[in-house]
């Protein structure tokens, strides 16, 4: 199970934390995907899987598609595609449905905070 | 005569049954342009130019983002497949409508075709082709017999698309394609519109603006990887990193940008922020911001003298300094590093002052950043 994974070295630390935050973008991701999802990360350093149009996919460093799931999106935070990898986290933040300049601020932290 | 359609027979996918030789694709364009030769001015033109062809038009079934959403063949056991040529390949099974919920039947097909345009990637060549939106690289069951990312009608298609105007692609149609099919860095697709007094136009105007959100200005690595720092109002992803005790984490500032907008460049320094993914609620506003953690400066006689490994770049070792607030960063909430010059935050400030359009536009903080997070963990070998 995806909660009683023990990580053993820094690295584990990181793809296990990566998983974690993935889980804010895809609360509905079951606890086996995010295991699957952990061990695949582990095995190749160019491993990656992209999460976008309710399509989860697990990809090899060649880019190619080895596997893809459908998955649930709904109720985390907003995204237009993710990426994971051992070296990257990356979420996709355009919302062309805006219509103004679609892009998005990640965070609050106005000016005077400054 | 004119009501029939083409289509262009493939090879199979065992070599042992006894089929139709497939056409190469210069045949195809050869066979194309003979009708048009042959036909054109006689009865028989309204098919040349309409349906014979319709295979090849943008609503037709090969021509679709997913064909699995909406093209199914169904079976009188209640097996349901993409199409008759995927009909008995289990990558093109969607399920059976007794057994498996409408929903998963869905689901599994958009998936499926997914998949099967993935296994074959895409290429630069389709990516730039002005005929995109009306091939959206073929079939995906005959690209997988080819083992082809592109389709094996493309000279044909290019041919008809010439000769015919199906009209241009609609606005973003290249990010929102490369998101839906191929998302991997699709983000950079995206063109954003420059409305008037949008950010990206009062940047475009103002080229001190231009200096303040110079997306190569600093550039981030952390354990070899490089992240080029975009502005948060502006960028199209949030990148996060993961840092530790015994991260290598170095900040790389474009030489020129510690000259820009400063009379006095000695004086100007590197400007450093850490907020907290914590929030507090204060001021006037009363508004939910990130808590403040730190703020650095590195003046230009120091940046100067570090050693620099990156051409064109000062560069300052910041994991030390990110250590020491490890334990303050938010364990559960991204946290925010930003990056500027004093010369630079000074100018953002005056533009906000001087510009309401500029002062609504960049509300939040306007400075290049990345989130991160601390990992409490001892660092072993893999």
């Amino acid at each position: 199970m995806f909660n009683e994974i023990k990580p053993k070295t820094y690295n584990d630390a990181v793809r296990l934390a990566r998983c974690h935050e993935l889980r804010k973008y895809v609360p509905a991701i079951s606890e086996d995907e995010l295991e699957k999802i952990f061990w695949f990360l582990s095995r190749d350093k160019g491993n990656s899987i992209i999460i976008a149009d309710s399509t989860l996919s697990y990809n090899w460093p060649n880019g190619k598609t080895s596997e893809a799931v459908p998955v649930n999106t709904n109720g985390g935070i907003s995204f237009t595609a993710l990426k994971v990898s051992t070296t990257l986290f990356t979420a996709g933040t355009i919302n062309a449905n805006l219509g103004g300049d679609g892009f998005v601020a990640s965070n609050n932290n106005n000016n005077n905070n400054g | 005569m004119n009501d029939f359609n083409f289509m262009i027979g493939f090879k199979p996918q065992d070599s042992g049954e006894v089929c139709l030789t497939a056409l190469s694709e210069e045949a195809q364009v050869e066979l194309y342009n003979r009708m048009h030769s042959e036909f054109e001015g006689s009865d028989l033109e309204e098919g040349l130019k309409g349906a014979w062809f319709a295979e090849f038009t943008p609503a037709y079934c090969t021509n679709c983002d997913n064909c699995g959403e909406k093209f199914f063949l169904l079976e009188k056991n209640g097996d349901v497949y993409s199409c008759v040529r995927g009909q008995g390949n289990p990558d093109f099974y969607y399920g059976n409508i007794y057994t498996d919920s409408v929903e998963d039947i869905l689901s599994t097909a958009k998936t499926k075709i997914y998949l099967a345009h993935n296994r074959q990637g895409i290429e630069e060549e389709c990516i730039s082709c002005s005929h995109l939106h009306l091939c959206k690289t073929g079939c995906p069951f005959v690209k997988n017999v080819y083992q082809s990312p592109k389709s094996y009608t493309c000279l044909l298609q290019k041919q008809l698309y010439k000769d015919n105007d199906y009209g241009e692609a609609p606005e973003n149609f290249l990010y929102c394609y490369m998101l839906k099919n191929h998302p991997d860095g699709a983000e950079k697709y995206y063109k954003p519109r420059v409305g008037p007094n949008s950010l990206p136009d009062l940047i475009l105007r103002d080229p001190k603006l231009q200096a303040v959100y110079d997306p190569e200005a600093f550039v981030l690595s952390v354990d070899g990887e490089e992240y080029a720092l975009r502005s948060q109002l502006l960028k199209t992803e949030r990148d996060y990193i993961f840092i530790g005790k015994k991260s290598s984490i170095k900040i790389y500032i474009k030489k020129e940008a510690m000259d820009a907008l400063s009379d006095y460049p000695v004086n100007n320094a590197l400007y450093m922020m850490l907020l907290s993914g914590d929030t507090v609620v204060y001021g006037d506003e009363q508004r939910e911001k990130q808590a403040h953690i730190m703020t650095h400066q590195i003046f230009k006689g120091v940046l100067e003298s570090n050693e620099s490994d990156k051409e064109g770049y000062y560069c300052a070792d910041i994991g030390p300094l990110l250590a020491l607030y490890g334990n303050k960063l938010s364990g559960t909430r991204s946290n925010n590093l930003f990056f500027t010059t004093t010369a630079m935050r000074e100018y953002h400030y005056t533009k906000h002052k001087n510009n309401a359009y500029y002062h609504f536009n960049a509300m939040n903080l306007p400075f290049q950043n990345i989130e991160l997070y601390y990992i409490d963990f001892e660092q072993e070998e893999e």
